[in-house]
């Protein structure tokens, strides 16, 4: 990540892909704390936006990244490269604890999770954090998804980050559930396509 | 872990891979990455980190004595279990690593202790140490046992310890470390303002380590870059009585 957040395109983001499957390596088996706080300057950023965008830029964003990487340094054995990248193992980690956070929450106040409006970005003003600029990759991805026709890319939107069930959207838009099913179904077919290339670095 | 997450496969009626899952996660990459606040990383170094070497390598011979007394005495181990601190005041809105708490709750080394800006919390750490968390303030016990470890994210952080233990509060700017002192802590982005309300504190960080004793309150601003600095803080949050309110949470040593 361009670590200064300043001017400039984040490009050092393929090569922290890269190295973060070795740096969990050298977690598990040697307790390494350089390594561990390596991944910690190389993801956290990329963790923490995601975690402001599910959660809004309180303390539940700190408090999940720093749930994350304690779960890495305590679990990192946990971590099978065959099955998947350690970038998405640990996306995977931030956003379940997000929605997680969001629907104890949601719960505990009594109301269901909201439709929000928007595109990737965090609707709350920004008070915890500096945003840092998309790095090629995302700026990519955030093209693909603009690529999708509107209805796809909402309801995508809507469940990845949201947390909202394809029942909860047809209810929310007033769209029957099946045609809520199709254009997920659709517009995650056309991203698998559109990312291709960049599940191959 | 969440219930069941409602962005799988089985949901598209398309077939769990490899490729939906690297997909899916690369979604997250359309968000503008963020830089966590500095106190975080430093909590989170402080956490995994292990006890200085030479307690460690003291502990290594107690080892085969600590595995026999752990058979012979299961309730001893029970004991050691025990969460590392308890909270025994609430007022306001408080939570433990996002869930709400209130008095009586444990916590545990690692968790995160949160008060609203209005709200506060007193938090008992065995019979060695108490503080009082307040105004918006963020805390992890990032160690406990004979040498207590308070890390201060945000916020203040009004410490009264007996005498005989060592409690550090750590800031993104450095060490406040105390032995039988009362002290408070408020960590700044910039700076932290510490006032010493009676006692003596060791002050370090990248700077050279400092002595500061006081019998009443001596105030000192405390930064990354440069030397503690005296100053002429607010006698705010910890007047004397506030002081007596809270060591009343902390028994005397005789009675541990």
């Amino acid at each position: 990540m361009n670590p200064e957040g300043g001017t400039g395109r984040n490009t050092d983001e393929e090569p922290a892909a890269d190295q973060a499957a070795g740096l969990i390596r050298r977690i598990a088996e040697e307790r390494h704390e350089e390594s561990f706080s390596r991944l910690y300057d190389l993801h956290a950023p990329l963790l923490f936006g995601l975690a402001c965008r599910i959660l809004g830029q309180g303390t539940d964003a700190q408090d999940v990244l720093q749930e994350v990487f304690l779960q890495v340094w305590r679990k990192a054995v946990d971590f099978d490269a065959s099955k998947g990248s350690a970038r998405t193992w640990l996306i995977v980690l931030t956003r379940s604890r997000c929605l997680d956070r969001l629907r104890r929450k949601a719960r505990r106040q009594g109301h269901e999770l909201p439709l929000r409006e928007g595109g990737a970005e965090p609707s709350e003003p920004a008070v915890a954090s500096t945003a840092l600029e998309l790095s090629e990759t995302g700026l990519a991805v955030r093209q693909a998804l603009a690529e999708l026709p509107e209805p796809q890319r909402k309801a995508i939107e809507a469940s990845y980050f949201d947390g909202l069930s394809q029942s909860e959207i047809a209810q929310k838009t007033g769209e029957p559930l099946g045609t809520v099913k199709t254009r997920m179904r659709l517009g995650m077919l056309k991203l698998m396509e559109l990312l291709k290339p960049l599940r191959a670095r | 872990m969440i219930e069941q997450d409602p962005f799988g496969p089985k949901d598209m009626d398309l077939p769990a891979s490899r490729e939906f899952d690297e997909t899916a996660a690369l979604l997250a990459l359309a968000v503008a990455p963020r830089r966590p606040p500095a106190a975080l990383k430093a909590a989170l170094l402080r956490a995994i980190r292990p006890e200085p070497q030479g307690r460690r390598t003291r502990i290594w011979w107690l080892i085969p004595a600590a595995a026999l007394a752990a058979l012979l005495l299961i309730p001893a181990l029970k004991l050691a279990r025990r969460p590392a601190a308890e909270i025994v005041s609430v007022q306001g809105s408080v939570s433990v690593s996002g869930r709400p708490v209130g008095a009586g709750s444990p916590l545990r080394v690692g968790e995160t202790i949160a008060v609203d800006p209005a709200a506060e919390a007193i938090v008992r750490i065995g019979g060695r140490a108490v503080f009082r968390l307040s105004r918006g303030g963020r805390a992890v016990i990032s160690r406990a046992g004979s040498d207590i470890e308070l890390s201060l994210q945000e916020g203040w952080a009004l410490s009264a310890v007996n005498k005989g233990n060592a409690y550090s509060v750590v800031t993104a700017h450095g060490r406040i470390a105390a032995l039988g002192t009362v002290f408070i802590v408020r960590a700044g982005a910039q700076r932290d303002y510490v006032c010493i309300c009676n006692g003596r504190l060791l002050l370090s960080g990248n700077f050279p380590a400092k002595e500061i004793a006081a019998e009443h309150h001596l105030d000192v601003y405390l930064s990354s870059d440069a030397a503690p600095a005296p100053a002429a803080g607010p006698l705010d949050g910890h007047t004397d009585g506030e002081i007596e309110s809270l060591k009343a949470y902390l028994p005397s040593s005789s009675q541990r």
